[in-house]
């Protein structure tokens, strides 16, 4: 009984014991539990006061831009360069500034404050947005980073700024019609901006053929000969005569880009592509070259310019009258309707057709921007009288760069030209096509029959000292309520050089000229046009730095076509007569 | 019970220092974090005003500005269609010659043509 009694004592104890060491185990885990969390308190707390103080405050970081937190914008529009790499158009994080009128205080006194920052802001707008019974309400658009910095400085509550991707053009007017712009969300409107709306949406950068500098010497000197003469518009452009490359493309008047919607119709109207105009007598050069490339005429071929053609109701006259029997190179230099007349008569409607469409004359060029304007041409199949008419450039217009194109087709040896805005390398050149027009001895031949109308025709205006420039002029008539009017021209002259490897083709369009006491009261072509080209290509050579000691009169190639033209030692005639 | 103590002592010193160590590891990645996201942010930042300058650098080297710019400070124009030099070797020394010598190069300053510096081979006859 004892020993049981013991034994259950003992047990007792033991349970006892047992359940007292639990408890202990427990009591002491819980201690250690407790210490842990203070532990890991205190060193929060420590963590806290001392190691991030300086991080969680950020109380000492000056007021900036770039403690406002930017609102999330879509994809960035990407930059267009021209071909040596300078910026003409990008898109920069522009902030505009609203308020929240339920947190303004005073707003007499905040718009005052403002407006010393904006000058642009309405005042009493912004008082009357600041009294508004909501909680937004946009202050100024667009403003500049310093004029930010100063309302930032301000330290009002209720101001904020938000921000979106403004398109920035730094070469203002420079690029207009070529460049383009877009809207306030970055939608192309116009030229590359809306051609490669896609591309530039998708933040890819673009490079352009354009050469800024060229670009300038351009506008400037097409922009001078509408001021010389009084004119209403003018193109210029400059070319790769064997790429297709726009190096220069100019249509004035033209229009800052950064103020694209204050722009009038006549300023946004792009007249190097979308116009197209009635060139006059540089569709000589084609005529000229489907003469001698169909017909396989030689120079000495004449045609009797003795009296005006009469096609039909419509009587065709020369505008610098020889009277007499001419050789084709006294055809193109006297720039003789009635010598192209002939010419085309002699090629024929058919071919003269099949030719002009062979140039890309007869559609709407392929191009980078979509502003392109359809040629008005003769109903094919063209009769004679279209035909004799279009072998001088009239009842036919083109825009002046399907011309350009096309007289670099003519002379760059003859092989097609696809007019391009985009810089392109020597693999993508290669896969263009090359379709050949002409053969290369009949584009020889043009080029010297060029090259006599700067030196002996009516392109005297155009020649620069040291460059084998050659060219040819075109004075067209604009028709004014159906008639073509004797005193509205249009002046154009379009120029390639170096004359016995053509790199550049220049052309040179002026509207409605006026003519001055220096060009004696004329207006046409060689006085209008044929000075600016010789202006631009003085500025080609110092700006590219091309060699103006590579060409030597004594061997020039026109001299070959002396031989056909007749001058004062046979007839008394002065040779090369202006008018 | 002592090597109980001990053995609690162990685990309790263990606990406290992982815990310290695991406090300082996360502590030093919420701050490597902060950084990044700073230092991401004045990239951006500095991006822009890159941009930003960069587009007034361009505005600034605006050819219509540099040409006034030019005309004013320097008198420099454009250059006129008799003043290309064919042959360099031919143009005065504008360091050694008499200065008084030397033809005008500015067309606007009145000289004759012949004064000008339009070199032309065949005007001057040197190359045949």
């Amino acid at each position: 009984m004892w020993r049981s009694a013991h034994r259950k004592s003992i047990v007792i104890e033991g349970e006892r014991r047992i359940s007292a060491s639990i408890a202990q185990g427990r009591l002491s885990i819980l201690g250690v539990c407790f210490v842990t969390a203070y532990l890991i308190m205190a060193l929060r707390l420590l963590d806290l006061s001392i190691v991030q103080t300086h991080a969680l405050s950020g109380g000492e970081e000056p007021i900036s831009a770039e403690s406002v937190v930017v609102e999330e914008i879509a994809q960035r529009r990407g930059d267009i360069y021209d071909r040596n790499g300078f910026l003409i158009a990008t898109t920069i994080k522009s902030p505009s500034l609203y308020v929240d009128p339920s947190m303004v205080l005073n707003p007499q006194d905040l718009s005052a404050k403002l407006a010393g920052i904006l000058p642009e802001m309405d005042q009493e707008k912004a008082t009357k947005a600041m009294c508004a019974k909501n909680r937004f309400g946009w202050l100024a658009y667009d403003i500049t980073p310093a004029q930010q910095q100063k309302i930032l400085e301000i330290g009002d509550p209720s101001l904020g700024f938000k921000y979106h991707y403004r398109r920035v053009y730094p070469q203002e007017e420079l690029f207009a019609h070529m460049l383009g712009h877009t809207d306030r969300d970055g939608l192309g409107l116009s030229g590359i901006e809306r051609g490669f709306d896609d591309f530039l949406a998708k933040g890819e950068d673009i490079t352009l053929s354009m050469d800024l500098r060229l670009q300038h010497a351009v506008r400037r000197e097409v922009q001078s000969a509408i001021e010389e003469f009084s004119a209403n518009a003018g193109v210029g452009i400059i070319m790769d005569a064997r790429s297709g490359e726009v190096l220069a493309g100019v249509s004035l008047p033209d229009f800052d880009l950064n103020e694209a919607g204050k722009a009038s119709p006549d300023e946004s109207f792009n007249r190097m592509t979308l116009g197209v105009y009635e060139l006059g007598s540089m569709f000589k050069i084609f005529s000229t070259a489907a003469l001698l490339e169909i017909r396989k005429v030689g120079m000495d071929h004449t045609f009797d310019a003795r009296k005006p053609l009469k096609v039909g109701w419509y009587k065709i006259d020369d505008y610098h009258a020889q009277k007499r029997i001419l050789t084709v190179p006294e055809v193109f230099m006297y720039s003789s309707n009635i010598g192209s007349a002939l010419m085309g008569k002699a090629v024929g409607g058919k071919a003269l057709e099949a030719f002009y469409k062979d140039l890309g004359l007869l559609n709407e060029p392929d191009f980078d921007i979509k502003e392109v304007g359809k040629p008005i041409i003769p109903k094919s199949p063209w009769r004679e009288d279209s035909t004799m008419t279009a072998s001088y450039g009239h009842g036919i217009s083109t825009s002046p760069l399907q011309m350009s194109a096309a007289v670099a087709s003519i002379i760059n040896g003859g092989i097609a030209v696809q007019p391009t805005l985009l810089i392109e390398d020597e693999e993508q050149r290669r896969l263009k096509s090359d379709v050949r027009v002409i053969s290369e001895e009949t584009s020889e031949d043009i080029r010297r029959l060029m090259r006599l109308v700067v030196t002996q025709g009516t392109g005297k205006n155009a020649d620069v000292s040291g460059i084998a420039i050659g060219g040819k002029t075109g004075t067209a008539e604009k028709i004014v309520n159906g008639r073509y009017s004797r005193n509205q021209l249009i002046s154009s002259f379009v120029a390639a050089f170096p004359m016995d490897n053509p790199r550049y083709v220049i052309m040179v369009m002026v509207d409605e000229p006026h003519g001055t006491k220096k060009s004696f009261g004329y207006a046409t072509a060689g006085w209008v046009a044929a000075p600016a080209i010789a202006r631009i290509t003085t500025s080609m050579v110092s700006i590219l730095g091309l060699p103006a000691d590579q060409y030597d009169p004594a061997q020039d190639i026109s001299l070959d076509l002396l031989p056909y033209i007749q001058d004062k030692k046979h007839k008394g005639k002065q040779l090369a007569l202006y008018q | 019970m002592k090597t109980a103590f001990l053995k609690y002592g162990i685990v309790l010193t263990l606990l406290v220092l992982s815990a310290v160590t695991l406090m300082h590891v996360s502590q030093s990645v919420q701050q490597l974090e902060r950084d990044i996201s700073r230092y991401d942010r004045e990239i951006d930042q500095e991006k822009e005003k890159i941009r930003v300058l960069k587009a007034e650098w361009a505005y600034l080297n605006n050819p219509k500005r540099l040409e006034v710019l030019a005309a004013g400070g320097y008198d420099m124009q454009a250059p006129e269609t008799d003043m290309l030099v064919s042959d360099p070797a031919r143009l005065p020394n504008m360091f050694t010659a008499d200065q008084s010598a030397l033809p005008s190069i500015t067309p606007s300053s009145g000289a004759s043509p012949k004064n000008k510096l339009s070199l032309h081979p065949q005007k001057h006859g040197e190359k045949q």
